[in-house]
């Protein structure tokens, strides 16, 4: 019987192309399948944490002491954590997002086509611009059951739904490729 | 019938030295406009301090000159935001931590329908005439704006010739909306 692996390496790799809508809908689902998201969120209580417990600190005195004029402060500390929070949630991130693609691209939403091949994986967006990525030049992949985060830098990754390809043979024979060619693979959830 | 245009590339490093060219070249930036914005805004938190400053010295407060030292601290870290200096620090910051690494090694192929951008990485990118937002020729070189705000700041010396530098020129001013030409 032959061996599935060597088959797999010898074949040349049958590019595999996708295409999908970059919505609301699918910012969405890469802000909530984010790898990194945990890790953000810990930063974020980090440094809103103090901030509101000061706030809150200084109204309870304020109050304490009947000093109305006092609560002007206190209340911008609040108010200063209430928007943090509103602009780190997902819906914020979202927002922030949307106007960034739309400034860049001038449209909203942008249709993408991705082309994964042997040496790499093309991007096509609107207006005609592309990139290229070779597999050496990417940092990191992150397999999770929704699907794929792919870094192109340590800041910058893109996502790709699972739900976006034809087939489950073309996702799983497109992750067998990953694995071979990237050296950072780690698999989540 | 025109000849067809022969690809013009060019190599250079993303260093000190050519952000700060850049920097130095970027007409958006260095607009009268854009610093008019950096000067309201600085006069908007001084004003808003030195009004608290004034409300708590009304109600005797001992730290009622607190907001000023405040105030004067935001400023000088502003102003030294706005430096090329400071600029140059937080965008190096930047790229170790996107790229890994700093300086970084780039090339540019001028084509007949775009010009294609390659990193020291392999990764490509070609970016279309019909999307670039505007292009500003200057005695120095070409600022090509992305759209976006991006800007690329391609100095005239990169060029192997000023025969291919012209070419690119005339091609981008051709192709181009938003062509310009600046002393």
């Amino acid at each position: 019987m032959p061996d599935p692996t060597e088959n797999n390496l010898s074949q040349p790799f049958e590019p595999v192309r996708i295409a999908f809508q970059m919505d609301d809908a699918y910012l969405l689902d890469s802000i909530r399948n984010d790898p990194d998201r945990s890790a953000f969120r810990r930063k974020k209580y980090l440094i809103l944490s103090p901030i509101a417990l000061a706030g809150i600190t200084f109204v309870i005195l304020s109050a304490v002491r009947h000093d109305r004029q006092s609560l002007i402060p206190s209340c911008g500390m609040l108010a200063i954590v209430g928007i943090m929070l509103s602009r780190w949630s997902p819906t914020g991130i979202l927002r922030e997002r949307r106007k960034r693609l739309q400034q860049m691209f001038r449209q909203y939403p942008i249709g993408h086509k991705i082309e994964f091949g042997s040496d790499g994986f093309i991007v096509l967006l609107a207006d005609g611009v592309s990139n290229f990525h070779p597999w050496p030049s990417i940092l990191r992949v992150v397999e999770q059951a929704p699907g794929l985060a792919i870094y192109i830098q340590t800041n910058f990754r893109y996502w790709i739904p699972a739900g976006t390809f034809s087939n489950p043979h073309d996702y799983r024979r497109t992750i067998e490729l990953i694995n071979r060619k990237v050296a950072r693979v780690e698999r989540m959830g | 019938m025109s000849e067809p245009f022969q690809p013009v590339r060019i190599a250079f490093q993303i260093d000190d030295a050519y952000l700060l060219e850049a920097m130095r070249h970027d007409p958006s930036r260095n607009s009268p406009k854009s610093r008019r914005k950096v000067y309201m805004q600085m006069a908007a938190v001084v004003l808003t301090m030195a009004i608290y400053s004034l409300l708590e010295r009304s109600r005797h407060e001992d730290l009622w000159w607190m907001p000023v030292p405040i105030a004067v601290v935001l400023v000088l870290f502003w102003l030294y935001l706005s430096t090329p200096k400071g600029r140059l620090k937080f965008i190096r910051r930047a790229y170790r931590k996107s790229m890994g690494e700093f300086p970084v090694e780039r090339s540019i192929e001028f084509g007949p329908d775009g010009f294609k951008v390659v990193g020291s990485s392999g990764a490509t990118s070609f970016q279309p005439w019909q999307s670039v937002t505007s292009v500003v020729e200057l005695s120095e070189g070409l600022a090509i704006y992305l759209p976006g705000g991006a800007c690329e700041w391609i100095p005239k010396r990169f060029f192997p010739d000023s025969e291919s530098y012209q070419r690119v020129i005339n091609d981008t001013a051709a192709k181009v909306g938003g062509f310009e030409r600046m002393p």
